[in-house]
Formats: structure tokens, C-alpha cells, sequence
């Protein structure tokens, strides 16, 4: 699980996280690292009998759908789920079948990906949910100057 | 006697505190190292520990000398300058120095009496490198809280590091004034040590505490943050190890790393938050149990940080029969969505359909603080309530788990 962080946190850095945290700006952010477009979309009732987040890559632009009856906080951490995801690079594909029942006129074959928050049965799974915790629920990091790092040690400062 | 003491518990106390930290980073285990060895220094050479144990004279010292190095490496990594390289070396040097001039002198007197008898060169050398050393450390040490304290935001961090400046700068005064004292001595300068020895102690404790005093004091926002987090931990526990029953599948941690997750001060803020999204995966999954042809109650208020995204309100249930041992719910949000997770759960456990069309759970603000504060809320609501049903005769309840988590 050591293990799981640290891979983690290493894929984390460079990748910037707007602090105080803004799920849109986040978004941008990845847009702009994979050089194309990212759509998120709500689909209620997505969690039933379904994942309760899913990604969706076709060779154009990345989908990004999540359930929205829930909590705004879950709502955001099930899109992270999924953001992290992108930005590791999984490359399973997932159960298109799920996507196949949500989006029936969507070309099979135009998807190259998908991938679902289901749950962290899986080393990928585990990996996505462990990074959109790092991303939302860590305290921004300190600056990485003297005054940072002494305000890191000694615990002031936020 | 009363300064020693209570340098000693604030010394050992800030390293028990700090032990948790061993497992962050290098930073944080440089500074462990320099307080323990400190810490170190001050129980062997306090009189009633150093009378049972008949500490040799020199030990402190050495103790001091390893301090010193810990401390030059938290500034080494502070700073990001210097190597580890020659910061060891220079410490293996003035160690070797320093048993090299003890063995020469024949043994080093250290009490004020000692000292003010002939002192050959060999015990002038050992003094003279074993605070030279020290000192050097301390000025460092000074001139970094000093500097970085007129940059810290102003209030307690700046307060804090300046308290710290200052009792480094008093230890660093009390070696460099006990090394010119005894090259005075040796000179042939009359130095009265038994006059002077008392006031030299009482400041090198004084620095002590400052040193010691101002490392805790910017920290006092961050503990209260800190305890509030795991209080908060605590009054989620009883729904998430409900959901963690339940929905197994959505817990991240392993029990041992749930443990390690809540050493470290940033590690408790994310098993809380991991928490919430827990309890919140569970109710997720519990929503298609949850009927729609529940009583509307009103959202929690302003007051309980609710900004409400959502267009639908609370959801809360008739009372349960006399057999649940519920009472009535009344007009508490808190506890309808407690009783409402109740019922999804009853639900589920007996294989019943998913509703046709499911309720929702109360809404409740975006923020990380707005979700602890509700399902805090929730969680003590439904504590209560499952002891009521579960046990309407009062007897002991199981603990639902004996995990860790």
C-alpha cells in the first residue's frame, strides 16, 4: 500500500492542483496535458446496476460521465476517480458493455477506451481511487522554499 | 533543579510527539534526531539520573556533539545546501578530537571546582573544540529561524521561529562564553567558575526552553486542526463501518495501512477524508433501496454549511412501528437520513427489489467541512438509532468490528 502511494504521488508531480481546489480548472489542466478536449457529463441513475463513474475514450476527446445523486464532494471525487485515470494512462479496457447500455448510439468502435469506478478490486482501480484522494484530500503542499519547508516540519502554516 | 526537570519532560515529550513523523521524510527525522539526542544529553547529565547511573563526565558531551550533527543535517535539508558527506566527517572529527584531548588530559573536569583548578592544554583544547563545534551549529541554527521568521506569515509562526532564534542564540552565547572563559582561565586570568557556573546553567536551560517552547507554538493551530480531525474520525466511525460491512468492495486501506494513515498530521486529514467518501460510496450503493415514497423533511440550514446544489430535499421515513424501537423522528434532518440508511439497509439485507424509482439522500454543501459536519451528524444519529433497534432492551451491543480502521 506504501507502494500504491508512493507510485502515486510520483505520478502526481508536475501536474498542477489548484489550491483552493476547482474541479473545472483541474479539468482544464488535463485537457491541456493530453492536448484535446475533456467532457464531463452528469447521467443520473449511472450507478445503478453500473459504475458510478466512467471514462469514455474515443480517438477525439475524452468522456468523462459521473452520477450526480450524490453528495457535490462525492460527485467531484468520482470524476477525479476518472481523471485519475487518464493521467496514469490505464490502458484495460473496461466493461464497454456497461457503456454499450448507457450510450446505445455511441459507435463501439469509435471507443479506444473505457474504464468505470466500480470498486478497488483491481491494482488500476486502486491506483485511480488512491490518486483522486491525494488530489482532493491532501492539504496543498508548502511551497518548496526555506520558510516552505521549515513551515512543513514544524506544522504551521497550511 | 526545577529548570532541568522541566526541560527534561518538555525535551521527551516533544520526541514522543514527534515519533509519528519518523515515517514522513528526511526533514522530519533529522529533527526527531536532534531532539532525542538532546534530550539525551540533558537526562544523562541531569544530577540524580547521573549519580545513579555515574554517567562519565563526557558523555553529555558526546551527546551534545551528535545533537549538533542532527541538527546541522535539519538545516542542511531546510535549507537545501550543504552534503551529509562532510557534515558526518566533521562530526567523526570533532568526536575523534574530542576522546583523542580526554584520554591526553587524563579525564575532563567538568564542575565548576574542576575547572577552576589548573587546567593543561589538552582539556583547554577539548573545551575549546567541543563548543566551537556547538556554537557553530547554534549560530547556523539562529541565523536560519531568525531569517526565515521575518518572512513567516505574522502572529504565532513568526513568534515562534524568533523564540527559537533566540534560545539557540543563548546556548550559542553559553559556549561561546565558557570557551573564552576557560582559555582566559589558562591564560592566567582569575575566572571565579563556582560564581559564574549557576547563572551559566540557568540560561543554557532558559535557551533550551525557548528553543523548545518556540518549535510548539506554531504548531497550535495545526494540533487543533489535527484533533479536530480525529474527533471527527470518531464520529463517523459508527456509519462507516457500517457501510464498510455492507459494501466491503469500497474501502481503499488495508487495516495496517489504515493505522499507518493515522500517524502523520496530512495522513489524518486524508483517512478522514477517505472516510467520507466511504461512508458516501456505501450510500451510494444503499440509494436504490431507498423509496421514493419517503417524507420530505427540510435540508440542514445555512448554519450547517449546506449550500444546496441539489433540487431535492431530505428524505426522511415514517416513524417505525412500535417492533423497530425507533422514536419518532421529529424534525431532525440528521436523524431522518439515519433512519433512512436503516430502512435501505433493511431493505437490502432482505433481498428486497430496488425501488422503481429511488429517493435521495439529504443535500449537503460542497465543501470537505460540510460533509463531516452532516455525516457527523448523522453518524451519532445513527448510532443511537441502531441501539435503539437493535438492543430496545438496553443490553450490550457487539462492537461491529475489531478492524482498525
Amino acid at each position: 500500500m506504501k507502494g500504491l502511494r508512493r507510485r502515486c504521488e510520483r505520478r502526481l508531480r508536475g501536474v498542477r492542483i489548484p489550491r483552493p481546489f476547482d474541479l473545472d480548472a483541474f479539468c482544464d489542466e488535463v485537457a491541456a496535458r493530453r492536448g484535446r478536449p475533456l467532457v464531463r457529463r452528469p447521467v443520473p441513475g449511472l450507478s445503478d446496476g453500473a459504475p458510478c463513474g466512467l471514462w469514455i475514450a474515443t480517438d477525439r476527446a475524452d468522456y468523462v460521465f459521473y452520477d450526480p445523486g450524490t453528495s457535490p464532494l462525492h460527485a467531484e471525487h468520482i470524476v477525479l476517480h476518472e481523471l485519475a485515470h487518464i493521467l496514469s494512462g490505464h490502458t484495460l479496457a473496461g466493461d464497454s458493455g456497461a457503456a454499450a447500455r448507457l450510450f446505445p448510439d455511441l459507435d463501439p468502435a469509435a471507443v479506444v477506451r473505457v474504464l468505470g469506478r466500480v470498486a478497488y478490486t483491481t491494482e488500476q482501480e486502486r491506483e485511480a481511487e488512491m490518486m483522486a484522494s491525494l488530489i482532493r484530500g491532501r492539504p496543498a503542499a508548502h511551497p518548496r522554499t526555506t520558510l516552505g519547508r521549515l513551515a512543513d516540519v514544524l506544522g504551521f502554516g497550511e | 533543579m526545577i529548570l532541568s526537570g522541566t526541560v527534561l519532560v518538555l525535551l521527551w515529550g516533544v520526541a514522543a510527539g514527534r515519533l509519528p513523523t519518523l515515517w514522513r521524510d528526511r526533514r522530519q527525522r533529522a529533527l526527531w534526531g536532534s531532539v532525542v539526542a538532546l534530550a539525551l544529553t540533558r537526562t544523562v547529565a541531569f544530577p540524580p539520573v547521573a549519580d545513579r547511573l555515574g554517567t562519565p563526565p563526557t558523555l553529555p558531551h558526546l551527546l551534545g556533539v551528535v545533537a549538533g550533527y542532527f541538527l546541522l543535517r535539519f538545516i542542511s535539508l531546510v535549507t537545501g545546501t550543504g552534503g551529509r558527506r562532510w557534515q558526518l566527517g566533521l562530526t567523526v572529527a570533532v568526536l575523534l578530537a574530542l576522546a583523542g584531548l580526554a584520554a591526553r588530559a587524563g579525564g575532563i573536569p567538568t564542575s565548576a571546582d574542576g575547572l577552576a583548578g589548573r587546567l593543561p592544554p589538552a582539556t583547554v583544547g577539548y573545551w575549546v573544540v567541543l563548543e566551537a563545534y556547538l556554537g557553530a551549529a547554534l549560530v547556523i541554527a539562529t541565523a536560519l529561524f531568525w531569517t526565515t521568521g521575518r518572512d513567516a506569515p505574522a502572529g504565532l509562526p513568526r513568534l515562534g521561529l524568533w523564540a527559537m532564534a533566540a534560545g539557540t542564540s543563548l546556548i550559542a552565547g553559553y559556549a561561546a562564553v565558557k570557551a573564552v572563559l576557560v582559555v582566559a582561565h589558562a591564560l592566567g586570568v582569575a575566572v571565579d567558575f563556582p560564581a559564574i557556573e549557576p547563572v551559566a546553567r540557568s540560561v543554557q536551560g532558559c535557551g533550551v526552553l525557548l528553543m523548545v517552547a518556540g518549535a510548539l507554538v506554531p504548531a497550535t493551530r495545526r494540533a487543533r486542526s489535527v484533533a479536530a480531525a480525529y474527533r471527527s474520525l470518531l464520529l463517523l466511525r459508527p456509519l462507516w463501518t457500517t457501510m464498510r460491512d455492507a459494501f466491503p468492495e469500497v474501502i481503499l486501506f488495508s487495516p495496517r495501512r489504515a493505522i499507518i494513515e493515522l500517524a502523520g498530521v496530512d495522513d489524518v486529514r486524508l483517512r478522514l477524508y477517505r472516510r467520507v467518501i466511504e461512508i458516501r460510496d456505501g450510500m451510494l450503493a444503499l440509494r436504490p433501496y431507498l423509496p421514493a415514497s419517503a417524507v420530505l423533511l427540510p435540508a440542514p440550514g445555512p448554519s450547517d454549511g449546506a449550500e444546496n446544489p441539489s433540487p431535492s430535499g431530505a428524505v426522511s421515513l415514517p416513524a417505525p412501528g412500535p417492533s423497530d424501537g425507533a422514536e419518532n423522528p421529529g424534525s431532525d434532518p440528521a436523524e431522518a437520513e439515519a433512519r433512512a440508511i436503516l430502512l435501505a439497509l433493511r431493505r437490502r439485507a432482505a433481498a428486497e427489489p430496488p425501488a422503481a424509482t429511488p429517493g435521495s439522500w439529504a443535500p449537503v454543501g460542497p465543501e470537505m467541512a460540510d460533509e463531516v459536519a452532516w455525516l457527523s451528524r448523522v453518524s451519532v444519529a445513527y448510532r443511537r438509532l441502531r441501539a435503539a433497534v437493535v438492543n430496545p432492551d438496553g443490553a450490550p451491543i457487539p462492537r461491529p468490528s475489531g478492524s482498525a480502521r
